[in-house]
């Protein structure tokens, strides 16, 4: 079947044009956040996001709406930002300046030497391990296959390094993956029960404030049981949270 | 014996006389907080039941006309002072004058213990209404969860006992100027103010939202006969940004509200044991239901600036201000800046307020300037200053005038343009010292003083102007079944290219498969001559050994099993294995043929060694490189 020409062509100038449409956004949003109009540029943000998530994209909305006092919403942001591009020293200062304007203050409880490994795997993103996952699996091959020929014979010690580095990339992967399996919420409201069950009859957990950051652990109806980073747990309304 | 029991009876009869005096008779009063109530004021009404036995039932008020009335619950005291027990039960209502005139309270009655008791009936004078019937002076300050009010719902609330109520303070309003929305809690329950279910929905308005603490004030009203405390509980000044007619959506709030628990475990519970005012019963039979409460879509009417009278340099800003202007220094060596500092300040938007720019100035270098801008909310209005600072350096010596600024603004209250300017500033450069000897070289190291570099505040930092994702960002490749697809081909490369690497081996002494499948075809066999050896069925076993061995050597050296001889096998063996191995063929093969055709009868033990020797030899070549 032959594809006429000037149906390529559409195709072709209409991905340009909404590339284009899009930079125009952008632009326009920061013209609109340096000029204070943060609502605004808030708006064209979440436009942009809805469109084409990137990391700049969320960290530009989560500063628009922290400006606009929205610290749950921007901290939502931060984090999505930051999953994206892990070491963006911008990204990590924004949200630990947010960070320090909570008021819960909620510290993870990591034993000792499961601490460097934490760091690690929160430092690199998921994408970041299937790369190299692949690259140390596509030169190992490539190893094997030559190393069959009498004249690449010294690459044996190589091709054994790489398949360590290969198990302990998959141990990574793992490892990312574990720490990444629930999902993440984070509390809108100025401030939220967390109980001990799903109803508003349970006994009061605990109360936590605007931008403290969770994992879903279940769900039921309207609600949700939240683990907080120092293992505490308690059900808080749906609608008290943006899932991240 | 006797005696004792004289003893016994005497302490039961004196025990029982007690108990049967213990209780006093009933008696019923009424009380009144107030005998002469205006029309639209409160009183309490307070039935006293005293040393009552037994359950007292609801009171009956027959007549209670020209009054509303709820009640505010039932008490009971038990006291026990020198032996003597005495009770008092006090039933309470908060009655609301409707109506002038000389009224009757009562007759009331009660049942207790089922005998029908009655109270005389109570005369009110209820007067014309007081000049500010709507609002009492009991005006307090306080959070909107400060002492509740008096009545308890049952386990559903009504519409009634609690809404709220947003409104603006004006329906018209100009692009700019701002018009201040608030929400009024009104209840008659104990509530708590929870926050907002629902953000209100403002598009086409710059929302400053006010602080709680300085917005939530609690009064007490009556409206339509009931008495109500209302709190602002949120206030929010907007400004709208474009003319027109707006529908705002001001969202919805939830309350906490005490109500009544289940109504049988309320009925065994009617009295209070723990005294009136006690808070503990209270929470022993309510409990707290979350309340959500709608409030009503507003409309404002956004009107446009007017364009008669508009100052050309006017950008936008609406309410009323104030500019100045300053600059640090009077006298500067040319080449060293001067600051322009100029304010502007007062009501309104000051975020959107644009400071006007310093023209260009002969001799002068402009920099850009930098502004920062204050917001206060403090008296529930927005008002701030903002503040530019302009850097200029004088290119040479002389004197130069900073022009006045100018600045115009629309104020509302005048519905006309104001124009402000600020006052012209003059500076002197004087020459800059010329360098008559070479520079100095630059000091060491150790020369200069260096302090820490202090951070002044932390604050977050600027959005990112370029939008580069980098090529990695986006969705997770592991959830893509291609990643997977590319990886398994490169395992699958692998694991074929070790497989081919065997044959290969293989088939590199003799014929790939046929090599490989030699020795699985000799165990085969050796197997089954295994079984033949514990049947002890000799000829069958040496065929089978025979055939495993002949077979296996046929299959090494890529032979006909014809072709296999002693001799040959010796001869194409002879530099590949050790001496001992070939002996151990050697001899294989002779213990083979006496075993095949030989008339001798061999023993078990000789089978057995055969086979082992057999499956030994196999081991052996297995592992050697015959070609």
């Amino acid at each position: 079947m032959r594809i006429p020409r000037g149906f390529l062509l559409a195709v072709f100038f209409a991905g340009f044009a909404a590339q284009a449409h899009a930079a125009s956004v952008f632009e326009q949003a920061g013209e609109k956040y340096s000029k204070g109009d943060f609502k605004a540029a808030a708006g064209l943000y979440e436009e942009l996001a809805r469109k084409k998530p990137t990391a700049t994209v969320y960290f530009d909305l989560a500063n628009a709406q922290f400006r606009l006092g929205q610290k749950g919403r921007a901290m939502a942001n931060y984090v999505r930002a930051e999953n994206l591009r892990p070491r963006d020293p911008d990204i990590r200062w924004n949200k630990n300046v947010l960070q320090g304007a909570l008021q819960d203050r909620l510290e993870e409880s990591t034993s000792f030497y499961l601490y460097p490994v934490r760091r690690l795997i929160r430092a690199v993103t998921m994408n970041e391990i299937a790369f190299l996952f692949s690259s140390l699996l596509a030169l190992y091959t490539l190893f094997f296959l030559i190393g069959r020929i009498r004249l690449f014979a010294w690459t044996t010690p190589l091709r054994r390094f790489i398949f360590v580095l290969l198990l302990v990339c998959a141990a990574l992967g793992v490892f990312k993956w574990a720490d990444t399996a629930d999902e993440r919420v984070v509390i809108l409201d100025r401030e939220v029960f967390g109980r001990y069950g799903p109803s508003d009859r349970e006994t009061k957990a605990f109360l936590l404030h605007e931008g403290a950051l969770g994992k879903v652990k279940d769900e039921s109806g309207a609600w949700i049981l939240i683990a907080l980073p120092d293992k505490t747990s308690g059900w808080i309304p749906k609608s008290a949270v943006e899932k991240i | 014996m006797k005696q004792l029991r004289f003893k016994i009876l005497c302490l039961f009869l004196v025990l029982f006389s007690t108990a049967s005096t213990a209780f006093a008779e009933v008696s019923i009063e009424t009380n009144v907080s107030r005998s002469v109530v205006p029309v639209g004021e409160e009183l309490t009404l307070d039935l006293i039941v005293n040393n009552a036995q037994g359950p007292i039932g609801t009171p009956k008020i027959s007549s209670i006309e020209g009054f509303t009335s709820y009640s505010q619950g039932h008490s009971q005291e038990i006291s026990f002072t020198n032996g003597r027990t005495s009770s008092c039960s006090v039933f309470s209502y908060v009655l609301i004058a409707n109506s002038p005139g000389q009224k009757t309270l009562g007759p009331f009655e009660l049942l207790i213990d089922g005998k029908p008791y009655r109270a005389a009936p109570v005369q009110v004078m209820v007067t014309a209404a007081s000049s500010s019937p709507s609002y009492t002076a009991a005006v307090s300050q306080g959070p909107a969860n400060a002492p509740p009010p008096r009545a308890m719902p049952s386990a559903t609330v009504q519409t009634r006992d609690i809404f709220v109520k947003a409104w603006l303070d004006k329906d018209e309003v100009f692009v700019n100027e701002p018009a201040m929305l608030t929400y009024t809690l009104y209840t008659r329950l104990s509530a708590t103010y929870k926050g907002f279910e629902k953000e209100p929905v403002t598009t086409g308005f710059w929302v400053e939202d006010f602080p709680p603490e300085k917005t939530i004030r609690r009064t007490e009203q009556y409206l339509n006969g009931s008495r109500y405390v209302v709190a602002d509980v949120r206030k929010l000044a907007l400004f709208p940004t474009q003319a027109g007619i707006f529908t705002l959506e001001p969202g919805v709030l939830s309350a906490a509200v005490e109500v009544q628990s289940d109504d049988s475990f309320n009925s065994f519970y009617s009295y209070n044991i723990f005294g009136r005012g006690s808070r503990f019963p209270s929470s022993f039979l309510s409990q707290i239901v979350s309340q959500s409460l709608p409030t009503e879509s507003l409309k404002v009417t956004v009107k446009a600036l007017p364009a008669a009278g508009k100052p050309a340099n006017f950008t936008g800003a609406v309410g009323q201000y104030e500019m100045s202007s300053s600059v640090d220094k009077k006298q500067v060596e040319a080449g060293n800046p001067v600051t322009v500092r100029v304010k502007i300040k007062g009501r309104g938007n000051i975020n959107t307020v644009q400071i006007p720019p310093l023209a260009p100035i002969d001799g002068l270098k402009i920099y850009d300037a930098a502004s920062s801008s204050q917001i206060s909310k403090d008296r529930l209005i927005v008002e701030g200053e903002k503040v530019s600072e302009t850097v200029v350096v004088p290119k040479k010596d002389g004197t130069f005038t900073i022009p006045p600024f100018h600045f115009s603004y629309f104020d509302p209250q005048t519905m006309a343009y104001e124009e402000i300017q600020t006052q012209a500033h003059t500076f002197k450069a004087t020459p800059a010292p010329e360098a008559e000897e070479p520079l100095p070289p630059l000091p060491t190291s150790e020369s200069v003083s260096q302090n820490d570099v202090s951070v002044m505040a932390k604050d977050i930092r600027f959005v990112k102007t370029t939008d580069a994702a980098g090529p990695l960002e986006g969705n997770d490749w592991v959830d893509r079944p291609l990643y997977w697809l590319l990886n398994g081909l490169l395992f699958l490369a692998v694991a074929a290219s070790a497989l081919v690497s065997r044959w290969r081996r293989r088939g590199s002494e003799a014929k790939g498969w046929r090599v490989y499948r030699a020795g699985l075809s000799a165990r085969k066999r050796l197997r089954q001559a295994g079984r033949l050896l514990r049947q002890k069925n000799q000829d069958a076993f040496y065929a089978e050994i025979s055939k495993a061995f002949m077979g296996y050597f046929a299959d090494r050296l890529d032979i006909t099993p014809q072709a296999v001889s002693k001799d040959e096998v010796i001869r194409a063996l002879a530099e590949k294995i050790s001496p001992e191995t070939l002996n151990g063929i050697e001899s294989l093969f002779e213990a083979l043929s006496l075993g095949r055709f030989g008339r001798a009868d061999h023993g078990e033990d000789e089978m057995k060694r055969v086979y082992q020797t057999a499956s030994r030899l196999i081991d052996a070549l297995e592992k050697a490189r015959l070609k």
